[in-house]
């Protein structure tokens, strides 16, 4: 019996002799953020994940370019029935609930986070001093970048620009985003991020100066402020840091990447997968069927292709059609999507559609990976640029912004101008930035939205905003106010 | 063995002859049915001399003189003591014993005998256990308790059921949990059923509470079996085999290949100009197996030596499905083990190791569904036709090859000492251990643009989960006049483990099985998938004190208090009490005249918890591999920063139970009813929520947080009549309970989220929402109310915009004039409001004749996968109805693919109720002398039939559509199909 309550004593012991932190588990793999970033190397892995924001596939409005699909360049494109709620935005009924937007919307605000984990927690870590700036300068520069975003498409929006973010958070207004964030930021990075040829080798790619500055530029472009649009634009160009490349194409090929008229870009390795390196944006875009396997959505239109003038290289350099050969590859299309679709059946003599692709995302090659591998190109040269002449145009000198439009005409193998105004600038833009998400704003910015989408939809005095997503109006429970019209 | 009997029989005459002594003998018989009681103990009272019964009731005992009073005792029934007073022949009726027939069961660290239970706990027992043939055990308790929901939701091979008791608490995981002999587990695949004992379903707050933080979704307790004395101390050796064939219930009535080319035709007109060439293939016919096989072979031996208590049960089971390339195959091999080395101290082990192998199939029912039957299967040389809709399903089949290997080994050592006087500790140590190998390889191979692959690729994962449970407890039990009192103490500490290496890799260098490694690929296109483990651990005081008076008074008290690492240093302990009181009102004096046989009242509330979340949602993790490209060279850089934010302010989700319960008697129990009423309020829910945008959380990020209060109520009836006609003896039983589910309060906690949308068709579109005042998960959309007749009706209604004529017409519940959003309304529930089961037992002589039917109504199904229609896909056959002209129909719209009439809404909505014949056994027992000819113990062979038929309006497979996730279920998005089942079967043993 004593040699029992000996084996009962034992085990008693061993129960109650489990450690008092027992209960404490420590979440395996994955640092928490009481422990990050620490160090000089943690600070370099958070500015570098506000980078890696830009493979999210979300960040580019929600995956699809529904700016371009708004504007008068772009179809939905892929098969008739894939995705087919996309045109929606192509008719001006989506609703506050479409699905895009949501996804966009919190893409652009983890991308914030991200910015504000290197400007918050960064900047008290004990490092090389002027390499922690210029790591806060580049987030500084990213989260400049997500709020013009933001404020551009949905005008107000929650100022978040720290890690405590409350979670009712009323809408501040536009100007206020760029009066506090949008500009000292961008004020901040023009400082003190070094210009693009001072980086090393191995960090080409990182935000330079002279993105900054473009950015500026076109952000003083959007407030109306030409004079200040003008000033970052010449800064841009008298660096002599850029030129525009001899080839059109090339300002977006493999070839070009990275080449003198990138100003900021995001590079992407060939793998179908976000961590490796790959980028979906240009597979969502791709050719349908042969060579590329891509989704084939945002089809450049008829109205795009008649717009061009004769022997733009932009036509060919913007639109692949079936049956072009590119880069040795010939363009088979798919098989499911009928490759021209009329307004007037059955007669057939009115083109409504044609199957066609967007030139500026193509990668020679037989497989979706190389698709992940594009480089999309943020800001170029030629914009800055576009920005020059119409801030030179606004600001009564003509002559230098003829120089500009000139040099772009050139490149494009069309004939010099003699005179420039607005129009011509106007023109000028659409050609050589169509398919980059920018027509559907410029022509807000420019008051033409109405004139020129209103026969597709376009509610004056609605449409100029989208609308806040109807899930984050739901979940504010009254904090956040929807936009006019909506 | 007569032989033995007789030779024994021999030697006592002889020896008594010897000893001048007097020889009594006499039968033995049972007062119930008045048949021989085999191995019956006869003994002298007050010797050790003692004799058996033989196989017809005989025994004979010689008696030395002074030895005049003989015992006859046997299990079950009341012993008889005899005066010999020199008589030469006693012949005995024995009675059943009625106290011993009372139910022992199964509760939490223990057993009760049933009548004094102040819980509502209910039985499964005996043949029932084994009567669905399934890989899955729970399979069992479908129809067969009230309270209890079992859904097989899959055809698959292997595929487990969707358990619930009473309602659905959580919002969340809301499975009970299963105590396999004391190891607390999520799932019990690992068992053959020929191995269980017993089911017992702790239904209320008193029986769960003992299991604190993991009772709230209710507590199933597995007992497996053990060693069973036989007469002679020889074993009982048992064996059982059966063989079935699945074939397909019910097909989904889809158009033909010239229907659907008509339907075409009115939405792209001219597509198909001439109807009879169009081709025919029916592609549930061309893909499906007409039968499949499923065949079960256990078998066990298992005895009393000595102080040795021992089980060995061996069991194969292989399963192919209806869909091929589907199998499922499994060893079990089951021990359990007890050594009594005295009075004081005993050890055992119960262990299972079950080897099983699942070769998974393409999702290819979505596939089948929509595909084409204008299309044709295979091209003129044989290789695979393109397929309109989603692409080529038997391509899908052919280059689909994932298989997954499993090892996994449940089991538990425990030693049990008393100590002192009425006090019994006991230590155990339970592990659950599960190991899987995953592979799956996909060839080069082309049918068409969108179904094909350039490279081939494999990818594998190695999961390895490991579960430990050390428990310790101290029970104090005592009798003193009529007061008997138990207590029970107990400290436990347990730890769950999971993790997986996997990595994927393209371009291997053939496509042989031998050659499905990563290491054989194209090392480039290498991944590496390792995150890190997921382990949580609980520690956990527990205490109950069980006191009975007079078998009529009955008090239980339990209180455990769990601390769990999942959640923050403050909220980490959570107290789970419950009190429950029980009156046999039976046993008072004053209904000693009744007639009837048990009248029992019952009564309790506890608190108990629920914390099934991932172990790390308190934390705000770093996440990895947010990863930039830099340099013309584009090196890849690592990146890392914020991830989800966690909810640091996270505790136990906790549910407030009471009932309610009367048990009643009659006729010496011939008529046997209980019923329960019981209440159920969930309170801090534990939720993931979605959170706003601006927290840069990402995408549809979801925290969680304990946000929500949900009510479960209902009534819960069990009813059964026994009795006999001459030879036939009948049973009668049936149950049904009601659930009445309702959200009381939704973000309370969080400030946020008036409502929580959900079930997600995977396109976009979600159909539920959970509201306040609503049923979890209730469908949400458009209340269809007609088709547009007409032009002057379209342009007189509310309508979105793009409606046509001969649209579907929504309803303006908003009377806005206009059609919104805001018009969605809620639609109906996927929670039955009434689940039923009945059953009949009869036995003629040799032949017993059983038969379960079960049945629930009140719910709703979403046929999620008529509306998800990116592209062209086949239609079910109610589309012929299309309206066609005014007048026509006001409930089948023109056909059309997507868009306006694709909207969530009612029209996607069907009944889900139905009545189904479960399972329907002939059962023939070989006579006793034949089998005692072939030296056998029981020999019985039978026939059964499984969903034999099902009353139910659904179009779908089966109508027992449900998800683990109980914001989305009832949404049918494609399910592998049920299968009706024609089994043959024979048992028997020595």
């Amino acid at each position: 019996m004593k040699k029992y309550s000996l084996v009962f004593l034992f085990f008693m012991l061993l129960s109650i002799s489990c450690k008092k932190d027992f209960l404490d588990v420590k979440p395996q793999g994955n640092l928490t953020s009481a422990l990050f970033p620490q160090s000089a190397a943690d600070a370099l892995l958070a500015v570098n994940a506000v980078y890696g924001s830009m493979h999210d596939w979300n960040i580019y409005s929600g995956g699809y370019p529904i700016a371009d699909l708004l504007s008068d360049d772009a179809e939905k494109g892929s098969n008739p029935g894939d995705q087919s709620h996309l045109n929606l935005y192509k008719s001006y009924q989506f609703t506050p609930s479409i699905e895009e937007l949501p996804r966009w919307y919190a893409a652009l605000y983890k991308g914030i986070k991200f910015a504000n984990v290197v400007n918050e927690k960064v900047s008290i870590i004990e490092m090389d001093v002027a390499l922690r700036t210029r790591y806060i300068a580049e987030a500084r520069f990213f989260r400049a970048m997500f709020y013009f975003n933001l404020v551009r498409a949905f005008g107000d929006v929650p100022k978040v620009i720290n890690l405590e973010a409350e979670r009712k958070m009323p809408r501040s207004p536009k100007q206020e985003i760029y009066n506090e964030i949008i500009i000292p930021d961008l004020e901040y990075a023009i400082v003190n991020l070094p210009s693009k040829n001072s980086y090393g080798a191995d960090d080409i790619g990182r935000a330079s100066k002279g993105a900054a500055q473009s950015l500026m530029a076109k952000v003083y472009l959007y407030l109306a402020d030409y004079t200040k649009a003008e000033q970052y634009a010449m800064d841009v160009i008298n660096t002599n840091d850029y030129a525009l490349m001899p080839q059109f194409t090339d300002a977006f090929s493999v070839a070009g990447q990275y080449g003198s008229e990138s100003i900021f870009e995001v590079g992407a390795r060939e793998f179908e997968n976000t961590a490796q390196g790959g980028n979906q944006y240009a597979n969502t875009q791709g050719v349908r069927g042969a060579p590329n396997k891509g989704w084939g959505f945002n089809r450049p239109s008829v109205d795009l292709a008649n717009f061009f003038e004769p022997g733009d290289a932009r036509n060919t350099g913007t639109i692949i059609s079936l049956g072009d050969i590119i880069d040795g590859v010939l363009i088979v299309g798919d098989i499911s999507t009928p490759d021209i679709t009329y307004s007037d059946p059955p007669t057939n003599s009115i083109i409504k559609e044609k199957e066609t692709y967007n030139r500026k995302v193509w990668t020679p090659g037989t497989n979706t990976s190389t698709e992940w591998g594009h480089n999309i190109r943020i800001i170029r040269y030629a914009e800055v640029l576009l920005i020059a002449s119409e801030a030179l145009v606004r600001n009564g000198n003509s002559g230098q912004a003829l120089i500009y439009i000139n040099q772009i005409r050139q490149r494009a193998g069309l004939g010099a101008l003699a005179t420039v105004d607005l129009d011509v600038v106007y023109k000028e833009r659409r050609a050589e930035m169509a398919m980059e998400s920018d027509r559907f704003y410029d022509l807000l910015r420019t008051g033409r939205a109405a004139q020129v989408l209103g026969p597709l939809g376009f509610v004056a005095g609605k449409n100029e905003l989208f609308p806040i997503p109807q899930s984050e109006i739901d979940l504010s429970e009254g904090a956040l106010t929807q936009n006019p019209g909506w | 063995m007569k032989f033995f009997y007789n030779l024994l029989i021999a030697l006592l005459i002889g020896q008594s002859a010897f000893a001048q002594a007097l020889i009594v003998k006499g039968k033995i018989i049972s007062k119930e049915d008045n048949q021989p009681l085999i191995g019956v103990t006869v003994v002298v009272k007050g010797g050790v001399k003692g004799v058996a019964t033989d196989v017809e009731g005989n025994y004979s005992i010689s008696l030395n003189p002074g030895e005049d009073t003989l015992k006859f005792s046997y299990i079950g029934y009341k012993p008889q003591v005899k005066a010999v007073n020199n008589q030469t022949e006693i012949n005995v009726t024995l009675e059943l014993d009625a106290q011993m027939l009372v139910e022992v069961v199964a509760v939490g660290y223990g057993t009760q005998r049933k009548s004094d239970l102040t819980g509502a706990v209910s039985s499964v027992r005996g043949a029932d256990i084994t009567k669905i043939p399934s890989a899955s055990p729970e399979m069992a308790l479908q129809g067969k308790v009230a309270g209890v929901q079992v859904s097989s939701v899959s055809g698959q091979p292997g595929a487990a059921p969707v358990v619930r008791i009473r309602g659905v608490g959580t919002l969340n995981d809301a499975s009970p949990i299963y105590v396999v002999d004391g190891v607390i587990l999520d799932d019990i695949s690992f068992l053959s059923s020929a191995d269980i004992e017993s089911f017992e379903v702790l239904k209320d707050a008193s029986a769960t509470a003992i299991y604190g933080s993991r009772g709230a979704n209710g507590v199933i307790i597995v007992t497996t079996k053990s060693g069973k004395g036989k007469a002679d101390g020889k074993p009982e050796i048992n064996f059982s085999s059966e063989f079935s064939l699945q074939h397909l219930a019910k097909k989904i009535d889809l158009l033909n290949g010239r229907e659907f080319a008509e339907v075409v035709n009115i939405i792209s007109p001219g597509s198909y100009n001439n109807l009879d060439a169009v081709a025919n293939t029916d592609w549930q016919k061309e893909v499906l197996n007409d039968y499949a096989p499923m065949q079960s072979y256990n078998a066990s031996l298992s005895g009393i030596a000595g102080k040795y208590n021992y089980y060995f049960g061996g069991g194969f089971f292989k399963q192919e499905g209806i869909v091929p390339k589907s199998t499922y195959e499994r060893v079990t091999i089951k021990l359990n083990n007890i050594y009594t080395f005295s009075d004081h101290f005993r050890v055992g082990v119960n262990l299972t190791a079950t080897p099983f192998k699942t070769q998974n199939p393409a999702g290819v029912i979505p596939t089948l569904y929509r595909a084409w039957p204008v299309s044709v299967p295979f091209n003129p040389d044989g290789s695979f036709a393109e397929v309109g809709g989603s692409g080529n399903p038997l391509a899908d089949i052919e280059y689909t090859n994932n298989t997954t290997q499993h090892i996994r080994s449940v089991g538990a050592a425990f030693a049990e000492l008393k100590l002192f006087k009425n006090f019994t500790f006991k230590t155990s140590y339970g592990f659950d251990l599960a190991y899987a190998k995953d592979r799956s390889f996909t060839p080069v191979f082309f049918v068409s643009p969108s179904q094909s692959a350039d490279l081939s690729s494999l990818t594998v994962k190695n999961t390895q989960d490991k579960l430990w449970l050390f428990e310790n407890t101290l029970t104090y039990n005592k009798t003193f006049g009529k007061h008997t009192l138990n207590v029970l103490g107990g400290i436990t500490a347990q730890e769950n483990t999971s993790g997986h290496l996997g990595g994927s890799v393209k371009d291997l260098i053939g496509d042989d099985p031998s050659l499905w490694y990563l290491s054989t690929g194209d090392q480039t296109t290498l991944t590496v998938d390792n995150p890190g483990d997921v382990i949580s651990r609980l520690q956990s005081y527990l205490f109950r004190v069980n006191y009975q008076y007079d078998n009529r008074y009955l008090f239980t008290g339990s209180f455990r208090r769990d601390g769990s690492s999942k959640f923050g240093k403050n909220n980490r302990y959570g107290n789970f009490p419950s009190a429950a009181v029980g009156w046999n009102i039976i046993n008072e004096k004053f209904m000693a005249d009744t007639k009837l046989s048990n009248l029992k009242l019952r009564a309790s509330w506890g608190i108990i918890g629920n914390e099934k979340i991932e172990g790390t949602k308190q934390y705000s993790l770093i996440d990895n591999g947010i990863n930039p490209v830099f340099g013309n060279a584009e090196n890849l850089n690592s990146g890392s920063s914020y991830g989800v934010t966690g909810n640091e302010n996270l505790k136990w989700e906790e549910t407030q139970q009471t009932d309610l319960g009367l048990e009643i008697g009659f006729l010496n129990n011939r008529l046997r009813g209980e019923l329960d009423y019981y209440r159920k309020v969930t309170d801090g829910i534990l939720v993931n929520l979605q959170v706003p945008g601006h927290l840069g959380n990402g995408a549809f990020a979801t925290v969680t947080y304990n946000a929500a209060k949900v009510l479960n109520s209902g009534v819960e009836l069990t009813l059964s009549w026994t009795d006999k006609i001459g030879n036939l003896n009948y049973t009668i039983g049936g149950n049904a309970s009601s659930v009445n589910n309702e959200v009381l309060e939704l973000g309370a906690t969080t400030g946020a989220n008036s409502f929580i949308i959900s079930g997600s068709l995977g396109n976009g579109q979600s159909v539920t929402r959970t509201v306040v005042g609503h049923s979890i998960g209730e469908f949400y959309g458009y209340n269809v109310i007609g088709v547009f007749q007409n032009q002057a009706e379209l342009d007189a209604s509310p309508k979105l915009n793009g409606q046509q004529v001969g649209d579907l017409k929504y309803e303006d519940t908003n009377h806005d004039g206009v059609i919104t959003t805001d018009d969605r309304t809620y639609l109906g529930s996927y929670i039955p409001k009434l689940v039923y089961g009945f059953n009949l037992t009869l036995n003629y002589k040799s032949f017993d004749f059983l038969m379960d039917f079960s049945g629930q109504m009140g719910n709703k199904i979403y046929n999620g996968k008529a509306e998800i229609r990116p592209d062209l896909y086949n239609f079910e056959a109610n589309v012929k109805d299309h309206w066609n002209g005014d007048g026509t129909s006001n409930s089948e719209p023109m056909p059309s693919s997507g868009g306006v009439n694709y909207e969530p809404s009612s029209y996607f909505l069907q009944n889900g109720s139905f009545f189904r014949l479960r399972s329907l056994t002939v059962n023939y027992n070989f006579s006793s002398k034949l089998v005692s000819k072939l030296k056998l113990g029981k020999a019985s062979v039978y026939v059964r039939a499984t969903n034999l038929f099902t009353v139910s309006k659904y179009s779908g497979y089966t109508p027992e559509i449900a998800t683990e996730d109980a914001l989305s279920s009832g949404i049918d998005l494609g399910v592998y199909p049920v299968t009706a089942v024609y089994s043959v079967g024979i048992n028997f043993n020595f």
